[in-house]
């Protein structure tokens, strides 16, 4: 399965945890996503859902300059975003116990019937 | 840390190349979203080397992910291609407004304001609380008091997300808020007009704390100035000492801790007799002649007891013993 597509729909929940409990810059939080197993995310879909998150005023930023090379933008998760992550925990957790329900007939009750079963 | 001359160049041109393929947002718009992009192309090359792939590609994952429309068609030549190019460049343009710095900075303010607009809401919801349970808004009680800081608690609470798990919960606030914004012109007269009456009953009630006699003694709608004493004979009394049911002094001027009470022609004087507290509630109030020109009691004029209406009056039917006649004559005359 095209694990990047369903990359697309979780890719904010995803950078909220990622950074809910360390602030973190743009490749750092790639980072940390491939290190919790996402490896297919890209690089430009997380800073800008980093962006987009940043302007719907689920994070704070701040710009922090290295030594001798380029400065680093940090994101960090505020009141909002940790509200929005907890909101969509809910949802993404509601979502998995559907499609459990529908794809192991054995964890639900009700199974569905196949074809031609009478 | 490889700040080597191959991957500075190699990310500065990627990332100049990612930039031109952003360049029909607005410049602060490609500065935010590649704000920090050297410093992640730089940290990325350590990590897989040179192959960021191809800018175009990562410029639309980037605008794509940071909710961006697409890039613009290239202009086309066809009236079709036109007009959309049209469409196009008027949406682009209506989002330049939108996401202009000045547009942001306004949104940001009013962004700061939230908890302004969370203390209202508290306002607003304690006055609609505390007339449904027809309490007054404008006095403290500890009832009104706890309304109050529950609303704030609320509001507030609300404002910041809190105390609301379901959706639908989200969209009855937001109702209400829609609502409240109407409301505003509306609750801020109310509020003022019940502020300002909860303020003057606080004054009025403060001032009758202090001096219970503020407002002076009425007798039915008329207010009374001087007190005139008969004994059981129907023979006027003087230096009678009055006192209210609460064993108060009894006083007819507004204000017990002036030397003396103009009231017309001529002013009462407190009776000097009186030890501890001015002698107010003795009657008959002497009066003195009062100098329109200075303002004040005739300098040097003797206070004296004033024309009683009538110098006798009938006795009373059952009289125990003879009381003694008093030594004032009933008319004016210069009091002891």
């Amino acid at each position: 399965m095209d694990t990047t597509q369903l990359l697309k729909g979780v890719l904010d929940v995803a950078v909220l945890a990622a950074i809910r409990d360390e602030d973190g810059y743009g490749y750092d939080v790639v980072r940390r996503l491939r290190a919790a197993g996402l490896e297919d995310i890209g690089d430009a879909s997380v800073y800008g859902t980093l962006r987009r998150l940043y302007s719907a005023g689920a994070l704070t930023s701040y710009v922090v300059p290295s030594d001798g090379g380029p400065h680093r933008k940090y994101y960090g998760i505020n009141q909002q975003g940790k509200t929005m992550l907890e909101s969509q925990r809910e949802s993404w957790g509601e979502f998995v116990d559907t499609m459990n329900g529908l794809l192991d007939p054995a964890s639900r009750p009700r199974a569905l019937r196949k074809i031609g079963e009478k | 840390m490889p700040t080597t001359s191959l991957p500075t160049a190699a990310v500065q041109s990627f990332a100049d190349a990612v930039r031109a393929a952003l360049g029909d947002l607005p410049s602060e718009e490609v500065e935010d979203l590649t704000d920090g992009l050297e410093a992640d192309l730089t940290e990325r090359f350590d990590d897989t080397g040179t192959d960021f792939g191809e800018p175009f590609v990562y410029a639309d994952e980037l605008r794509a992910a940071a909710g961006l429309p697409p890039r613009g068609k290239r202009p086309h030549t066809s009236a079709a291609g036109i007009l959309g190019t049209a469409v196009t460049d008027a949406a682009s343009a209506f989002r330049g407004l939108y996401e202009h710095p000045a547009t942001k900075r306004i949104v940001d303010f009013l962004v700061a304001l939230r908890p302004v607009w969370w203390l209202f809401r508290a306002v607003v919801g304690y006055f609609f609380v505390t007339l449904i349970f027809r309490l007054s808004p404008g006095e403290l009680n500890p009832m009104t008091f706890l309304i109050a800081v529950g609303a704030v608690i609320v509001s507030v609470q609300f404002g910041r997300g809190k105390w609301m798990p379901r959706q639908w919960m989200r969209r009855a606030l937001l109702v209400v808020n829609v609502l409240l914004v109407f409301i505003v012109p509306v609750a801020l007269i109310g509020i003022a007009s019940l502020v300002e009456s909860g303020y003057s009953n606080a004054y009025a009630s403060g001032q009758s704390d202090a001096q219970s006699s503020q407002q002076g003694l009425y007798s039915n709608g008329a207010q009374v100035t001087n007190i005139f004493a008969y004994d059981s004979a129907g023979q006027p009394l003087s230096n009678v000492q009055l006192l209210d049911q609460h064993g108060n002094p009894l006083y007819t001027t507004e204000d017990p801790s002036q030397s003396s009470w103009y009231t017309g022609n001529f002013a009462y004087v407190p009776n000097k007799q009186m030890i501890g507290r001015p002698g107010w509630n003795v009657y008959p109030l002497l009066q003195v002649p009062y100098d329109v020109n200075t303002g004040l009691p005739v300098k040097g004029a003797t206070a004296v007891i004033p024309h009683h209406k009538y110098p006798v009056v009938w006795p009373l039917a059952t009289q125990p013993t003879p009381t003694p006649t008093l030594t004032a004559t009933p008319t004016p005359s210069p009091a002891p």
